[in-house]
């Protein structure tokens, strides 16, 4: 009994420590987190962590050993940051693979393509170019998910958000996991016109 | 502590079986009770706890793995719509995930729950705290872990059903318990009834005096060792009555036999000179000398008799001869044959002189002769009340010999009223008669047994209810001096 009481004190004291600790961090290491991270470095972890919660179909690989390829079209905001989140990382048995260019006809095998703001005039052609093919479009322009790029970043209260073309993606024939899409802002629905 | 225990004992001395059983059946049951209720409601506990820790474990993990996207696109607002859904589960009190840092990322607090109850971040694992259980179970993405996420359940209604349970069993127990007052009450009858017969019986020997009574045994156990005893006890007792009946009968007959002879004599040595001077006298082949020599021949007879029955009287137990097994029939068959004569019994004897000489004690041979001989008589007259052709006693002789010893065998075979089978193994038990009461002791074959076996011999009874009895003797020829039992 006298042990039970101990154990119990000891449990309210740490219980109380932690909940200090918990209001510490919420205001300390939080600011600084979101101070250190900088809205491009969480546009990369978003982008790993879309290729564990989307599935590609299996034509869209050569071989299990065959790298998973993100093409990053136009001008490259993420700088580092990418390459560090991917660093060291694989999907399944495949490596990352990163190719950057200005030309869409040089990445069309990308299995994820974010095209960056500066490649936005293009849209049309460049989803033209690569329809029909399991590529996860990935877009950084407002507007940009109903035009039929499937994942969308835009910024919320100062935090990184996406919306989703769910036909975009039910097109190119991409499993992406209920998880994630109860995440995004679901755009267009069944309203999406292909050929607009 | 032995003091104490032989001070209950004490008290318990004058109570009653009925009442000594249920006082230690009823402790047993209880204890057994006691234990196995013990044993139900941990048994019950632990599953509970098992189950429940269980579900809980299996909803922590279904919601950490719904949450991990949330978790790893920072979207906390739909952490907490997926926090939310396990409202569904009525127990679920909270469920808060933190990221991999231990910081608080979602959570879900039932209303009007203490919400600094739940908020801290423990280790993987299973948490009781008063009413509550919290499992904090680690949330993986990609083999990583990116999260904890931990659930909290109350435990009332889990402290509830154990209540309940351990009410139900407790009424359960209750009913066995009833079962085995009820059943101990019942059980003492197993102990006493038997008791109590025995003890029936003992007083309905005690006052009929009637040793022939057995006391019936139902068990094998303590209380069949004691009917067992007290058999036993009774054919010691019968045993004893017996020998002294015999020693009594013996005696007496001994006495009269004496005084009668004595008297007889004298007058018949009188008759039997007075005849011999007519017979003397008179012309031979005349009336009176045949008469005469009939009155000598008879008063021969008479003496004879007399002579037998003061030698039959004479109880000179150690005393063994060498004799011959005629001589001593035929001294026997004197004794009897009058009323054999009488009854018109047809007697057939075959016993040579030239049978080998026995080493017996010639009064007790005698006296089982006399006594298998007087049976027969009595089965030949209860069949044949009149003169009848088949109103035989065959009495044969024989030399034989068993396992390369010489033996005399003698075979009394009567056409009588036989003895059933039902009897036919207590014919040899002392007092078992089936002679109506006054008519035998039932002493006869019983004592000729004892005779028998103290030289020694054999005595074997063969029947047939209606048709025949054949009474077998065998005396060895030369027998080693055996003192009588």
């Amino acid at each position: 009994m006298k042990y039970k009481l101990k154990f119990h004190l000891f449990c309210r004291i740490l219980l109380g420590l932690l909940f200090l600790f918990c209001l510490n961090t919420n205001d300390t290491i939080s600011h600084s987190a979101e101070k250190t991270l900088t809205l491009e470095q969480v546009k990369a972890a978003f982008i790993y962590n879309f290729s564990l919660f989307v599935e590609w179909p299996s034509h869209a690989f050569e071989d299990k050993h065959t790298p998973f390829i993100i093409g990053i079209l136009g001008d490259d905001p993420f700088g580092e940051s990418l390459d560090n989140a991917l660093n060291g990382k694989l999907l399944k048995e495949r490596r990352y693979q990163i190719k950057r260019s200005k030309w869409i006809s040089d990445i069309a095998d990308s299995h994820i393509l974010y095209i960056s703001p500066s490649a936005v005039n293009d849209i049309k052609s460049i989803l033209n170019k690569i329809s029909g093919k399991a590529v996860l479009t990935i877009g950084d322009y407002p507007g940009l998910a109903s035009k039929g790029v499937m994942f969308n970043f835009y910024t919320e209260n100062e935090k990184v958000r996406f919306e989703i073309n769910i036909n975009a993606v039910r097109e190119a024939r991409l499993n992406v996991s209920s998880k994630l899409l109860r995440l995004g802002k679901i755009i267009g629905d069944n309203n999406y016109d292909k050929k607009d | 502590m032995i003091k104490k225990i032989e001070l209950v004992l004490h008290r318990f001395r004058g109570l009653s079986i009925r009442y000594k059983v249920p006082l230690i059946v009823m402790p047993l049951g209880i204890a057994t009770l006691f234990i196995m209720f013990i044993a139900m409601i941990t048994n019950e506990w632990f599953g509970m706890k098992k189950n429940i820790e269980a579900n809980i474990e299996a909803q922590a993990m279904i919601i950490g793995s719904n949450t991990a996207a949330a978790l790893v696109f920072d979207d906390a607002k739909a952490a907490v719509e997926t926090l939310s859904s396990i409202s569904a589960s009525p127990h679920i009190i909270a469920a808060i995930l933190y990221d991999k840092k231990g910081k608080l990322f979602a959570e879900y607090i039932r209303n009007n729950a203490d919400r600094a109850l739940f908020l801290s971040v423990p280790g993987e694992g299973k948490y009781y705290r008063g009413n509550y259980l919290t499992v904090s179970q680690d949330v993986y993405l990609d083999n990583k872990a990116i999260g904890t996420i931990s659930v909290t359940t109350g435990l009332q209604d889990f402290y509830t059903s154990l209540r309940r349970h351990i009410i139900y069993t407790s009424l359960i127990m209750l009913f066995a318990f009833l079962g085995i007052i009820l059943l101990s009450i019942l059980l003492h009858r197993l102990i006493t009834d038997p008791v109590l017969k025995l003890s029936n019986l003992m007083n309905i020997i005690s006052r009929e005096n009637n040793y022939l009574l057995r006391a019936e045994k139902h068990t094998d156990d303590e209380i069949g060792l004691l009917v067992d005893g007290f058999n036993n006890m009774l054919s010691k007792i019968q045993t004893h009555e017996m020998e002294l009946m015999k020693s009594g009968h013996l005696a007496a007959i001994g006495e009269l036999a004496a005084g009668v002879a004595h008297e007889i004599n004298n007058p018949i040595n009188g008759i039997i000179n007075y005849a011999q001077i007519i017979a003397n006298k008179s012309e031979k082949g005349s009336k009176e000398n045949e008469i005469a020599n009939r009155i000598i021949k008879e008063g021969d007879r008479i003496a004879n008799i007399v002579k037998n029955l003061l030698s039959f009287s004479r109880q000179k137990k150690e005393e063994r001869l060498k004799v011959s097994i005629h001589e001593i029939f035929y001294g026997a068959l004197e004794l009897i044959e009058r009323a054999l004569q009488k009854d018109s019994i047809i007697i057939k004897v075959d016993i040579s002189r030239e049978l080998p000489q026995v080493v017996v004690n010639p009064q007790q041979i005698q006296q089982v002769f006399i006594n298998i001989i007087s049976n027969s008589r009595y089965a030949l007259n209860k069949k044949y009340p009149q003169k009848h052709d088949d109103k035989i006693l065959e009495i044969t002789g024989e030399e034989s010999m068993i396992d390369n010893h010489r033996n005399v065998r003698i075979s009394f075979y009567d056409h009588g009223i036989g003895i059933s089978s039902a009897v036919i193994n207590r014919v040899m038990e002392p007092f078992f008669t089936t002679k109506s009461r006054g008519e035998g002791t039932g002493l006869g074959l019983s004592i000729s047994q004892n005779i028998v076996n103290a030289h020694n011999g054999k005595l074997t009874i063969d029947s047939a209810e209606g048709e025949f009895t054949k009474v077998e003797l065998i005396l060895p020829c030369n027998n080693k001096n055996k003192r009588p039992d």
